[in-house]
């Protein structure tokens, strides 16, 4: 009987050990000191805490570009965590503020819960969710963006790449923030062709890539022939659904990551929180820090805010471009629409 | 919603049943020999992983499918060593070997892989069969799949008739049942239980790289999302025989590709009710059903002499 549960100790430690490597662990990595970067201590030390791995070409590689903007054009010594279960939030926010980091970032709403105990029992420390709206005036702040205003601009280019008049998108969950942004989809679809019709599913989860492949299967067979995505791991599914049937396009986001499938991925939204996260470095070293929430519309400078692809027409494009200018100067009011169906 | 439509929505379901069948099936002949695999999970996880990995290694969707299957064995491998050399309780084993699955596939991605899971390794050609993938409305469904989706379906009865119409499924059932009494006929238990869960575990194995082989062509931390669950509550729902547990995959692979497509008609209806619509049945399901089920007498208990 030793033997046995001797086996089944050393079992379970083993396969604890194991899925702890693997990731869903809440032990942060060692930081990078950034090259060329002072090491002394008015350098600025960053943590990312992210959802999911850096491998998804999607909203957890932009978390990757944060760490090394953040290095590159702060000096900052800036880490990140991947794949940190939400329940296991505010240990990872403790851990990284004991270690003295300066600021503590959650990527993504789903780690508003643990910043805000964090934020109370560490008062020197800062931290800042994106994709949220908490805020405690001292050392708590958050943002979001108005995304309504960017996937308006995709949702465009669907409306006018589109042959069949049926357009829709995939995405995991529904809650405001990701609402605002398939609603906007839809909206953009319908400027360019108000007679479109809007396909809209939800899998129930980001990351996964079967449940994604089945919905974006039985909106082409219902006609679709331009799907857009709101999804992490599972955004696979839908580029092997457009793989496997002619004359279908796919619209992804965060980054440009048309590379992963040539001829599929027509566009991409440009929206990465890169850029955000350093407008709030930037004020904590200016001393403007004030804890509080902002929402950030398209910068004037921002660029385009859908990349361009070999397979992307250029009118189309460029047409996609005054879209955005005209949303900009607010002569496109895109409403911003947080309801979620049912 | 016209006829059409549900033409299409048996395509995504038939296509859809197909790894769970060949999960369901496997955990049908190791039950019958009383070994119960809470890790089927961890078999079709630990598949659908060595699947691409063949895939990407070799190119070839033979090999990637050969890899699949020795990915299943092994995990069954390791659970008959806990339990049938070591004692060790084939409930605890199953729980742990599942969670050891997606740590080490997760943690493998990332080290043998390098975690480029964008890189879309050769997936399963769709073989439509002349004639009969033209006959109306259900051609395309039943005619028009891959290989191994064929197979997964020739399976059901391959399956029933190892079991009844061979000595090896006598001998199967004789073991599940009562085990000593079995014994003193001369049959090896220890032996006959190791033969149906490596063959279990071939099963899901197969069943779990269908999932990515069989148009994903990528593999996902955690790609089977529970799905080996879905096919252990099927053999029970199943009543523990093969064209029982068929049934059961169908009913839910229907609900599934139905909730999937609904949602796209613009229904009025809560997008999480949906989602959940396919659990709902099965656990529905189970509970109508559970009273008038009778699992094998010796089912999860080990064999000592």
């Amino acid at each position: 009987m030793r033997t046995r549960h001797l086996l089944t100790a050393v079992a379970l430690t083993g396969a604890l050990t194991m899925s702890a490597c693997a990731g869903a662990n809440g032990t942060p990595e060692g930081g990078d000191a950034a090259e060329g970067g002072s090491s002394g201590e008015d350098q600025l030390r960053v943590a990312v805490i992210l959802p999911g791995e850096t491998s998804d070409q999607g909203f957890n590689t932009t978390g990757e570009q944060t760490v090394e903007l953040l290095q590159k054009d702060f000096g900052a010594d800036a880490t990140l965590t991947e794949s940190v279960n939400p329940a296991q939030q505010l240990d990872v926010y403790r851990q990284y503020a004991q270690q003295g980091y300066d600021l503590v970032v959650g990527w993504g709403g789903q780690f508003s819960d643990g910043a805000v105990a964090a934020a109370e029992e560490f008062p020197d420390t800062k931290f800042l969710v994106v994709s949220s709206g908490v805020e405690n005036g001292s050392n708590l702040a958050s943002y979001d963006t108005a995304l309504e205003d960017w996937h308006f601009i995709a949702g465009y280019l669907m409306g006018r790449i589109s042959k069949t008049g049926v357009v829709g998108q995939v995405s995991g969950q529904c809650f405001a923030s990701t609402a605002s942004g398939q609603n906007g989809t839809r909206d953009g679809a319908k400027y360019a062709d108000p007679d479109i019709t809007w396909l809209a599913t939800y899998t129930g989860d980001f990351e996964d890539p079967t449940k994604a492949q089945q919905a974006a299967q039985a909106m082409i067979d219902q006609g679709a022939d331009v799907l857009a995505t709101n999804l992490n791991q599972g955004v696979f599914g839908v580029v092997q659904a457009g793989e496997a049937n002619d004359d279908v396009k796919v619209v992804t986001e965060w980054l440009d990551n048309s590379a992963t499938a040539p001829g599929v991925i027509v566009s991409s939204v440009n929206k990465s929180y890169a850029r955000f996260v350093g407008v709030q470095v930037q004020k904590i070293i200016d001393g403007t820090w004030k804890g509080e929430h902002e929402r950030f519309t398209i910068p004037a400078d921002w660029g385009p805010a859908v990349f361009q692809t070999d397979t992307l027409p250029d009118d189309i494009y460029q047409d996609a471009l005054d879209v955005q200018a005209k949303v900009a100067s607010g002569e496109i009011d895109v409403v911003r629409d947080e309801t979620c169906p049912g | 919603m016209t006829l059409d439509w549900f033409s299409l929505l048996l395509v995504a379901a038939i296509a859809l049943a197909a790894p769970l069948l060949f999960a369901a099936l496997g955990e049908v002949i190791s039950e019958t020999a009383g070994v119960i695999n809470i890790e089927l999970e961890g078999m079709m996880l630990v598949g659908a992983f060595t699947g691409i990995a063949g895939a990407l290694a070799s190119g070839n969707i033979a090999v990637a499918f050969a890899s699949a299957l020795a990915g299943g064995v092994l995990v069954a491998a390791v659970q008959g060593i806990a339990c049938f050399i070591f004692g060790a309780n084939q409930v605890v084993a199953g729980i742990v070997l599942n969670i050891l699955a997606l740590g080490a596939t997760t943690f493998l991605l990332v080290s043998a892989l390098g975690a480029d899971v964008t890189k879309s390794a050769v997936t399963l050609e769709r073989l439509p069969i002349p004639i009969l993938s033209d006959i109306p409305y259900i051609g395309r469904a039943l005619f028009d799949q891959s290989i191994a989706v064929y197979l997964a379906y020739l399976a059901v009865p391959a399956v029933w008739w190892l079991l009844t119409r061979t000595r090896f499924g006598l001998a199967l059932k004789a073991v599940g049942e009562r085990p000593a009494a079995a014994e003193s006929m001369g049959v090896n238990v220890l032996k006959s239980r190791w033969a149906a869960l490596l063959l279990c575990g071939a099963l899901a194995g197969i069943g779990g790289g269908l999932l990515t082989l069989g148009g994903l062509g990528v593999f996902t931390p955690n790609v089977t999302k529970g799905i080996g669950f879905i096919a252990l509550a099927a053999v029970i729902f199943g009543r523990w025989k093969p064209v029982g547990a068929f049934g059961a995959v169908m009913l839910f692979s229907l609900v599934d590709a139905f909730q999937i497509r609904a949602q796209a008609l613009g229904l009025p209806i809560p997008y999480q009710l949906l989602v959940a619509l396919p659990y709902l049945v099965t656990i529905i399901a189970l509970a109508a059903f559970v009273s008038r089920m009778r699992p094998p007498a010796a089912l999860a208990i080990n064999y000592e002499r």
